[in-house]
């Protein structure tokens, strides 16, 4: 038997799915005529919606297969941004050059750059977060490959190695949670780790609540209870246990118990008792089976949206091949991918591959023949460094208008523009944008990021994402429907005479992309952020 | 120099207005009921607190701070929007605020109740709130999908969040005991 509702839940939740869904006034009068009329209902409302952020948070965190495949969002062609803001409101007219928003915070680990930093935002990470086997954050929720600065993880469940600037190597096993204060030192709240500490690294702590482990170069576990009290095991070399100015030094294969005021008394411990590398590894190999499956399975049926343009994912690539193939449906000849310079690399996780842009010329030509109302450019890019003004991801044909241009500047903006033709065909020396958001950082240096950008010319609106949240939104002037002809990725093709510099280049040069390219789509409509969201969770590394 | 203004936030500030997003995020929503409107309020709100992050002390408290900044973001929002579009009047936001900020302030340790709560129940069930909240599919979606009628799927819901309701309450209460 079902338990009976609770009647004033139970009627709030009602009259908000009608006025949200259904968009029916009179629910929403009696809505708010109930909370108007109502101190209970009042709580109870912000209380629900509280819940339901936290639920949106928390279901984000956890790899959630949906009820429903395939996916019918991504199977049906829909323009706009679909039903719910279509609903909801009209997106209000803004200023129609840039608007750039600070917004979409992964995580406060893994820092956005302000829109005014010029130069390569520099920020300085304290570690690395090098592999994440099942990782379940709260808060903070760093990805693989994510450089850390300062701050708190709280690892719910599954493990992680993270890499200090000083050498040393912690395994932590969640529930764990861990403040990173420095690259030689760590506060330890409660969980379960390894540490593997290099000669260069001699001295790494890790404080607990009751003591401060000092490693002397050597493997160590710590474990450290909710009571505050802490088993210490060490596997290799010697650490030492401080408690104010009281020193406990402990050999090899000794173990000590620490109780909650810091004092040690010898135990037995296995060093089964802690995380190890091989189990690491395996748990890493498990996860990265059923994200490859997972992914394959996702970017199958985004190939097959039938707005879908273009999808370049290199599985069938070899190391010999000069080309890539477009796995979009709908084709052309004209449309796989020619390689030039651009060799091959290890994509995202071992196995998928991945195209490498190093030289200057390197890039990878395509032509598509389709004009749009709307796009939505997808990218899994891996940016080495940024030493150009401009990097660019998709040039078109500099004499095209009503052509989408897609790059990344120096301080870490992504940027949509669209050739207007305003000063006549032939010479698109007018620009539409760019739209910016600043979307990554020096942390963000050799890892690899989902970028994603929507344009609708319905409204004119241009949002950009990136991991899967929206950074930034804007509009263009003209709201000219998009023509999707040739392509360059990468770099731009050598006409750079030609180009005038109205607005989007300062001056003329070398622009190719340093870092890598696992995977592109173009689609001819604009996705919904919760489909850009989807996406990214099901192809993330 | 650059030509243009630089801002350049304190340290402190960058971390603590990363470190509040959840909570911020959790504020809008509770104040809006919409994820698009909750969305660009917060954006906008996030851009107003960097240009004023001057204003902030650090050594003061920067939630009530980022609320006011926040509160003031959605009066405008309301003034920008047609009262059919919002969810709620502005006097019944009005009066809801020291709940919405109530719960609002309590969003990490709901969240992680919720985390034990959602791991009680069948992955089925995940999955049916995953599709609505997280992907915002609306429920007649769901029910075509699942070849169940809308009211149906509106139970289910109904009955999930009364299960979660409740077990978040008895999880906060067995952490504050």
């Amino acid at each position: 038997m079902n338990p009976p509702l609770n009647s004033l839940e139970n009627r709030l939740l009602d009259l908000l799915f009608a006025t949200r869904e259904h968009d029916d006034q009179s629910a929403r009068r009696q809505l708010n005529d109930l909370l108007r009329g109502d101190a209970n209902a009042r709580a109870t409302m912000a209380r629900l919606l509280v819940d339901e952020q936290a639920l949106i948070g928390r279901l984000r965190q956890d790899n959630i297969v949906s009820i429903l495949q395939p996916k019918p969002r991504l199977a049906a062609p829909r323009h706009g941004l679909g039903n719910a803001s279509k609903s909801s409101h009209a997106w209000r007219n803004r200023a129609a050059a840039a608007a750039v928003l600070i917004a979409g915070f992964l995580g406060w680990l893994t820092l956005r750059p302000s829109s005014a930093t010029h130069g390569s935002p520099a920020i300085q990470p304290i570690a690395v977060l090098r592999e994440n086997a099942d990782a379940v954050w709260n808060g903070a929720s760093p990805a693989a490959g994510a450089g850390l600065i300062p701050g708190t993880l709280k690892l719910e469940s599954g493990m992680v190695a993270i890499e200090f600037t000083s050498g040393a190597r912690v395994l932590l096993e969640g529930p764990a949670e861990l403040d990173l204060v420095s690259g030689m030192e760590a506060f330890c709240r409660s969980g379960k780790l390894r540490a593997n500490v290099p000669p260069p690294a001699q001295g790494f702590t890790i404080i607990t609540p009751s003591s401060r482990v000092v490693d002397l170069g050597t493997t160590f576990g710590l474990s450290v209870r909710r009571d505050g009290g802490a088993l210490v095991k060490v596997m290799q070399g010697k650490v030492e246990l401080r408690r104010g100015d009281t020193v406990f030094p402990l050999k090899e294969n000794a173990a000590a118990s620490i109780d909650p005021e810091g004092l040690p008394s010898p135990a037995d411990s296995p060093d089964e008792a802690f995380p190890s590398e091989e189990n690491f590894k395996e748990r890493l190999a498990a996860g990265e089976r059923q994200t490859a499956a997972r992914w394959k399975n996702a970017s199958s049926h985004l190939a097959n949206d039938p707005a879908a343009l273009l999808s370049f994912t290199f599985q069938e690539s070899t190391d010999s091949s000069r080309s890539a193939r477009n796995h979009a449906a709908a084709a052309s000849l004209e449309s796989h991918g020619s390689l030039v310079g651009a060799g091959w690399a290890e994509g995202r996780w071992p196995g998928k591959r991945a195209l490498e842009f190093k030289g200057q010329s390197d890039s990878m030509l395509f032509s598509l023949d389709h004009d749009s109302p709307a796009a939505t450019f997808l990218a899994w890019v891996r940016v080495d460094s940024l030493p150009n003004p401009y990097h660019i991801l998709l040039m078109p044909d500099y004499r095209q208008a009503s052509a989408l241009q897609w790059m990344i500047v120096r301080n870490g903006e992504l940027r949509l523009a669209l050739s207007n033709g305003v000063d006549g065909p032939g010479s698109p020396s007018g620009w539409d944008g760019p739209v910016k958001a600043p979307a990554i950082t020096s942390l963000d240096f050799g890892r690899w990021v989902f970028f994603a950008s929507t344009y609708d010319s319905k409204s004119g609106k241009v949002v950009h994402y990136r991991d899967g949240r929206q950074i930034g939104v804007g509009y263009f002037e003209h709201k000219l429907p998009v023509r999707f002809r040739s392509f360059s990725f990468g770099n731009w093709s050598a006409v750079s005479e030609s180009v005038s510099s109205g607005g989007l280049y300062e001056s003329e040069g070398v622009r190719n992309l340093v870092g890598g390219l696992d995977e592109l789509t173009i689609l001819s409509r604009a996705l919904s952020p919760w489909e850009i969201e989807y996406i990214y969770n099901q192809g993330k590394p | 120099m650059p030509d243009s203004p630089q801002i350049t936030p304190d340290v402190r500030f960058i971390e603590a207005l990363t470190r509040h997003q959840p909570v911020l995020e959790a504020y809008c929503h509770a104040n809006l009921a919409r994820r698009e409107d909750a969305w660009e309020v917060l954006q906008e709100t996030n851009l107003k607190l960097w240009q004023k992050s001057a204003d902030w002390n650090p050594d003061t408290e920067f939630i009530p701070w980022a609320f006011a900044v926040t509160r003031f973001t959605i009066l405008s929002h309301f003034r920008d929007r047609s009262r059919d579009r919002l969810v709620f009047d502005p006097d019944v936001v009005e009066s809801m605020a020291t709940d919405t900020e109530l719960y609002a302030n309590q969003l990490p340790e709901r969240q992680q109740a919720l985390g034990i709560c959602l791991a009680k129940l069948k992955s089925d069930q995940r999955g049916l709130l995953h599709a609505h909240y997280t992907e915002g599919r609306p429920l007649r979606e769901i029910a075509r999908d699942t070849r169940k009628s809308e009211s149906a799927v509106k139970m289910t819901m109904l009955r999930l969040r009364q299960t979660l309701a409740e077990c978040i309450q008895l999880q906060l209460r067995k952490s504050n005991a």
